[in-house]
């Protein structure tokens, strides 16, 4: 008899919660939508003791529980994909930066020239074998200027002596392994 | 009484709305997308005092706390979206309007999924 008189007790209490619900909702076409979602969540609290009486323990909650956290996780899902593709760029990008600045450094090392503007080109997906392999270089030698190692003094090009393209080329083929004709300069 | 304020709050706004209609409209739509908000927010308190009136008696009647929730967020949805709805149709943007619309009704079903399919397969697992 107390099975029953809690569960009359509760399906009172449940009427006038919709009631007040029901009440709440503006009056607008979405007043039929919430109408059925708060219709569907009555339905289950009537029907939940009568399902754990008729079967004995089949859960409810648990079901909800599943299929909640089965939708988030979708959403999730999407989120952690774009989450991989941005790192994935900035993988890209941050080893993009460090060769086009190795390349300047190796520039200002071995020739004395700095300001030289540099473009790499290479394989950019993370998923292929040969990642990171040059496909080509472009040095622009426009701003370019020697820069004495010893003192500051500081000489344009024209003034003082033209870059030696051609060794500058194989310097940079031979280390970093690309064929010549893949290397650009651009005087101006 | 809050109700004299609100009301001589949108009286007040109405008959400014009407002046400004004619010479600078787009003055209007803010004015009003301001005094629904203060409406709103004067609302609020008695608002939250309902909810957890409310919530009470959900404890009470032994609802879970997940439906609870998520009825709560529908009604939300539903005055966010008439509140935005609302709005466009005051600034003659039908098509926008129908298409915030689409959204609260899109959001409230994928609220409402999970109870349904729960229920779904609750009834059939107590079908012989």
């Amino acid at each position: 008899m107390e099975f029953l008189k809690d569960w009359i007790t509760q399906i009172i209490y449940i009427a006038i919660l919709s009631i007040v619900l029901e009440l709440l909702v503006p009056s607008s076409s979405l007043k039929k939508y919430a109408k059925v979602a708060i219709g569907f969540v009555i339905m289950i609290t009537i029907l939940n003791p009568l399902i754990n009486f008729l079967k004995g323990g089949a859960n409810i909650e648990a079901y909800v529980f599943k299929n909640d956290y089965f939708l988030k996780n979708i959403n999730m899902e999407q989120i952690s994909k774009e989450a991989e593709k941005q790192r994935d760029n900035l993988i890209v990008a941050e080893y993009k930066k460090r060769l086009i600045e190795q390349i300047k450094e190796k520039l200002l090392n071995l020739y004395e020239i700095e300001g030289v503007g540099v473009d790499v080109s290479f394989i950019e997906d993370l998923n292929d074998k040969e990642f990171g392999k040059i496909k080509e270089i472009t040095l622009s030698f426009r701003n370019a200027r020697t820069v004495s190692q010893d003192s500051e003094k500081i000489a344009k090009p024209t003034e003082d002596k033209k870059f030696n393209y051609e060794e500058i080329k194989k310097t940079i083929s031979a280390f970093y392994n690309v064929p010549l004709k893949n290397i650009t300069i651009k005087e101006e | 009484m809050e109700i004299f304020q609100i009301v001589i709050l949108g009286i007040v706004v109405l008959i400014i709305l009407t002046v400004l209609k004619e010479t600078n409209p787009e003055m209007a739509i803010i004015l009003s997308l301001v005094a629904g908000v203060i409406i709103f927010m004067m609302i609020l308190p008695k608002l939250s005092a309902i909810v957890e009136v409310l919530n009470t008696l959900a404890r009470k009647s032994g609802l879970d706390n997940i439906y609870f929730m998520t009825t709560l967020k529908i009604i939300g949805i539903a005055y966010i979206t008439e509140f935005g709805v609302q709005l466009c149709l005051d600034a003659n943007e039908k098509n926008l309007a129908s298409k915030i619309e689409i959204a609260g009704k899109v959001i409230i079903i994928f609220l409402s999924i999970p109870i349904i399919v729960a229920l779904m397969e609750t009834i059939l697992s107590i079908m012989p």
